[in-house]
């Protein structure tokens, strides 16, 4: 079509921008999408699907790479155009894919039904790479150019849905990105059939936009789902958020009242119920003063061990149940920590059905429970954090701060010296959650040089247990007034100075003795024993490895099997083995859509015996940059949430830094080919960069708090660009040594980076949960160490040095990939 | 050409009514066999949590579950798992039903509650064992398809309304049973109001997709009430078609 020579001309650069802007602005938002309709954001397999895609195309167009240089306006035009109507469409296809995510654990089946899901966002990135891959091959003279457009629409479809979802809905959002892709179809080729084309499209865009065809909603077996089955429901109010879907339902039906004594002889108040991502329906009350019931609720026994009139602190506010509870005994002050924006908005009456749900006075704090500490010191009477449970470890995968020991240490730091630090959580049938909590608060209060067994109290009911640490020892007065309270409302207590076995498990029997004795294991040591023997994994969380939610163990089947007989595989930490589900079948997809093309490239003629030898480091040095780019970016990414609060925000920003990072490496030190001494060192920097980011972020946490979050972002995002630049010269510069032994070789060293790749992106969070960041980015710095090492030996490296060299002109469609490795 | 394809066509259709008229499904039009098998097959969750009593079996054994399964879904009737019967909801694994049922420990003197009727099969169990059965269905088209279910199938003492079950059915207070189908954040304190002292309240704890384990409330003869969670009864794929 065109000599490789000839510039690009301005119009097909900004398509190439629109194009890059879509690609990675779905990748985004299907964290979005993902947890809107199932139940996690799935954010690693997310970026594994992105790899995949890109990897695939590459494997593609290296089949067809002379006809894509023969007919490249047309391949533009079609894979535009397809990119424009399958990213709507995977998306309503999803919607219609039969699969219940949570029963993943016993029904093998779910499998099938979960790669099916996966599979189908596959092929927009698939269509968006492809036109990415054509310009690069189209144009491999000028890839500067096109790396800029690239890059810069990357990062700025990366960063696009954070903000735009401030302002309007997700469906919304993936209807501009369509509407992108069709105006690149027009701006790829002057002439009336580009524009029709693109006419064309952006008519069918708009028309499912019109006729409502792009839900997103959630599952059926979702609770908001089900609520909207009841007569008369209704949503009062819905919004899109970075981090989450805000929905307000009214239905005749909501009587929430968590916590409310069995003693208790008042209905639960009137309310709607606030729904996050369509579960964990939240009472938001209609009421002007406490309600009386709130007495009988359980988390006031956090009231009956702090002084009067406290001063309130609470973190993870959801609805507004926990405010009125610490309103009806009488504070001085309530604050509370919300880092959403439109949450903070909805609570205080300036959204939705601009009604407050809160009680007056309450001064909501934009930030997490974690920044909210290291900004504002205490003391603070009475502090207390609602924890959702969710079932069978569903959230395995999500990094937790507010629960970790440190955690534990920042909160108590604030309570006053008569204060208490209250928990609220569920309880399972076999307890996870509550256990973690007592084992992770008891270490922290032996790292503070206090007693477990006298700060540590916990009463509970049939659902609901509520553990309380002290400042200072737990008083006779006090152990008193909650015992009394324990009695007049009907709750057992599980943990208290003095406790004996016959005052527990007396009013909500369970079996084996209740939490009573797994308690006080914890209490009075390690629990080390207990935990040997146990079937879930209820060790301490830290920062270094703030899974919270996950609790499988692998010793501990027996036990689970012995417990709940043919139930047994429904009390599995199945959030863990979604991950090791997700390794598999993006192992299998890599292998069908990265390799197996490759083996159809024409061979290269027989290799010297010198290369032979050089095939096993040269495969080695394009894994370890496959698997050690992705260690960095997964680590990077669960690490920076600390700071930008959520996950969403954490993706988009870390993300785009590593774009431009690496794409910008990549460009200035991938044009021409380095000395092996210049490589080993550029090499060595991302070995050496990757353990000290872990101190970095844990001291830029400490200071950077309680900066703005344009500020904390662009603090991650330089971090993030320092160690992304070095890291992206590798794949060029090996691509640039493996050129001299052929097409084939080329192919084949993209193809095992891109499948290391999508592994590595899985297998991070796993090693991330097992072993911690600081493993995980020693993992990273080996790879890189490894590749310095390698990078001499590979496939045609041997060839004499020749000075600096331009990157090929008609190169596979490699070196310049969208994200660089 | 089109006069071979009819003689295909109409011996497809014939080998297809003879198979059908052989079948020993349709032969056995009330599915007697099937529901035998079934009740044969409930065993329990635990050694203390059989499927013993001979009036459960009994009862079990009599109500044609099929006939309150979607007629499309029909072959999952005498399975032990739950059906979707639309609107989110299922009819409840056997297991399940025997079980709370059981614990219930209904007897032909008992006044007794349901809250949630969902397709009906539940309180068509219950009025086996006794002929005061109440129960309530806050999703309409629920409510309104069991009503018309029941009384074709001649269920004609069982009293249903359509409502909210949180407040229970003050006028015919007090219950002396109440079997609770679906999980609550909270036990209503107006169903605990309507329980009458001695009595006994079951519900099921828990995500309707995973693990749900049985509570058994008791009010004691002073109305004091206490709670007892059993061991978890079931996991329950809830086949969704789609996203709505």
């Amino acid at each position: 079509m065109h000599p490789a020579d000839a510039p690009p001309r301005r119009t097909l650069l900004l398509a190439l921008g629109l194009v890059a802007a879509g690609i990675v602005g779905f990748e985004v938002a299907l964290t979005r999408i993902i947890a809107i309709q199932h139940l996690h954001h799935l954010a690693s397999v997310i970026i594994a699907l992105g790899l995949l895609g890109f990897a695939a195309a590459g494997a593609f167009a290296s089949l067809f790479a002379d006809t894509i240089r023969r007919h490249g306006a047309v391949w533009l035009t079609v894979s535009a155009a397809s990119f424009a109507l399958t990213l709507p469409l995977s998306v309503i296809l999803s919607g219609h894919i039969d699969m219940t995510l949570p029963a993943l654990a016993w029904r093998p089946e779910e499998l099938l039904g979960f790669g099916l899901y996966v599979a189908c966002f596959l092929v927009p990135f698939f269509l968006g790479a492809l036109f990415v891959t054509t310009c690069f091959i189209c144009w491999s003279g000028h890839i500067g150019q096109l790396y800029a457009a690239d890059l810069t629409g990357s990062a700025a479809g990366a960063l696009s849905v954070p903000l735009a979802l401030q302002i309007m809905a997700l469906e919304n959002l993936l209807i501009f990105f369509s509407l992108a892709a069709a105006m690149a179809v027009v701006l790829t080729r002057a002439g009336v059939r580009n524009s029709a084309i693109g006419a064309g499209l952006a008519g069918i865009v708009i028309a499912i936009h019109n006729i409502d065809g792009l839900p997103i909603q959630p599952a059926e077996y979702k609770e908001l789902s089900i609520q909207l089955n009841t007569r008369d429901a209704r949503i009062l109010w819905e919004r899109d958020t970075p981090d989450t879907r805000l929905t307000v339902l009214d239905a005749p039906g909501l009587h929430s009242a968590p916590g409310m004594s069995i003693a208790s002889t008042a209905e639960a108040p009137p309310q709607v119920q606030l729904f996050f991502d369509g579960d964990l329906g939240a009472p938001l009350l209609d009421v002007s003063a406490p309600p009386p019931l709130m007495q009988s609720v359980i988390s006031s026994a956090a009231f009956h061990l702090a002084p009067p009139q406290p001063t309130v602190l609470l973190h993870s506010l959801g609805g507004s149940w926990q405010a009125w509870v610490a309103a009806f005994h009488d504070p001085e002050r309530i604050q509370a920590s919300e880092e959403n924006a439109n949450l903070r908005r909805l609570l205080t009456g300036d959204a939705g059905p601009a009604r407050p749900y809160l009680p007056a006075g309450v001064e909501l704090e934009p930030m997490t429970a974690r920044r909210f500490h290291a900004a504002h010191p205490g003391p603070f009477d009475v502090v207390m954090l609602t924890i959702s449970a969710p079932e069978a470890g569903l959230a395995a995968g999500t990094v937790r701060y507010d629960t970790t020991v440190e955690a534990f240490r920042d909160v108590l730091a604030d309570v006053s010296q008569g204060g208490v630090y209250a928990v609220v959580t569920d309880i399972k049938a076999m307890p996870q959650h509550s256990l973690r909590l007592v084992a992770t608060a008891a270490r922290a209060l032996r790292q503070m040089g206090k007693s477990p067994s006298t700060h540590i109290a916990a009463i509970r009911d049939w659902r609901n247990l509520v553990l309380l640490v002290t400042q200072t020892s737990i008083d006779d007065d006090r152990q008193q007034a909650l015992r009394a309270f324990a009695e007049r409302w009907r709750f057992d207590l599980v943990a208290l100075p003095g406790l004996q076995e016959a005052d527990t498990n007396r009013f909500h029997h369970r079996r084996n003795g209740g939490l009573y004795g797994p308690f006080k294991a914890f209490i009075e040591d390690e629990a080390t024993t207990f935990q040997e023997n146990y079937a879930f994994d209820v060790q301490p969380t830290t920062d270094d490895s703030p899974f919270f939610d996950k609790f499988f163990r692998r010793q501990g089947l027996g036990t689970l099997r012995d417990t709940f007989g043919p139930t047994w595989r429904a009390h599995l930490s199945w959030g863990y083995l979604l991950h090791w589900a997700a390794l598999l079948i993006g192992a299998v997809l890599a292998l069908v859509a990265i390799a197996a093309p490759l083996a159809f490239i024409r061979r290269d003629r027989a290799p010297a015996r010198e290369n032979r030898v050089r095939q096993f480091p040269t495969g080695l040095y394009f894994s370890a940059l496959g698997l050690g780019f992705m260690f960095v970016e997964i680590g990077l990414l669960q690490k920076s949430t600390l700071l930008l609060d959520a996950t969403s925000s954490a993706f988009s920003t870390v993300v785009a830094a590593m774009l431009v990072g690496a794409g910008a490496g990549s460009y200035w030190l991938g044009r021409r080919r380095l000395t092996d001494r210049a490589l080993v060192g550029w090499l060595l920097l991302p070995a050496g960069l990757a353990p000290l980011f872990m101190v970095l972020f844990a001291h830029g946490f400490e200071f950077a708090a309680d900066w703005s979050f344009a500020a904390r972002a662009s603090f991650i995002s330089a971090a993030v660009f320092a160690i992304a630049f070095p890291m992206g010269c590798a794949l060029p510069q090996g691509m640039l040594r493996v050129r001299a032994a052929g097409a084939s070789t080329i192919a084949w060293a993209w193809g095992i980076n891109g499948f290391t790749s999508v592994i590595g992106s899985l297998a991070a969070v796993l090693i991330a949960m097992h072993w911690g960041f600081t493993v995980l980015m020693a993992a990273a710095s080996l790879c890189y160490l490894a590749a310095a090492l390698l990078g001499s030996q590979l496939i045609g490296g041997q060839a004499a040095f020749p000075g600096p060299q331009p990157l090929p002109r008609t190169p596979h469609p490699d070196p310049v990939r969208h994200r660089k490795q | 050409m089109r006069r071979s394809a009819s003689v295909l066509i109409l011996m497809w259709l014939g080998v297809h009514v003879v198979l059908g008229q052989t079948s020993p499904v349709l032969a056995d039009s009330d599915r007697q066999a099937e529901r035998q098998a079934l009740v044969q097959s409930l065993s329990g969750v635990a050694p203390d949590l059989m499927i013993d009593d001979p009036d459960v079996r009994a009862a079990m054994l009599h109500v044609p579950r099929h006939r309150f399964v979607p007629d499309g879904l029909q072959d999952q009737a005498y399975l032990d798992k739950p059906v979707p019967i639309g609107h989110g909801q299922t009819i409840s694994q056997p297991t399940v039903v025997a079980l709370m049922t059981q614990l219930a420990d209904v007897d032909s003197t008992q006044k007794v509650l349901e809250v949630g009727t969902g397709s009906g099969y539940q309180a068509a169990i219950l009025a086996q064992l006794t002929d005061q059965v109440y129960t309530i269905e806050i999703i309409e088209p629920l409510a309104k398809d069991a009503v018309e279910r029941l009384a074709n199938l001649g269920y004609d003492r069982i009293r249903t309304r359509e409502g909210d079950g949180y407040y229970g059915w003050p006028e015919q207070a007090p219950f002396d049973r109440i079997l609770v189908t679906a999980a609550a954040a909270h036990i209503p304190p107006p169903l605990l109001e309507q329980l009458k002292p001695g009595g006994r309240m079951i519900i099921p704890v828990g995500p309707r997709w995973g693990a749900q384990t049985l509570m058994l409330v008791t009010k004691d003869q002073a109305g004091e009430t206490t709670t007892e969670s059993l061991l978890p009864v079931r996991f329950v794929p809830l086949t969704s078609k789609s996203l709505r």
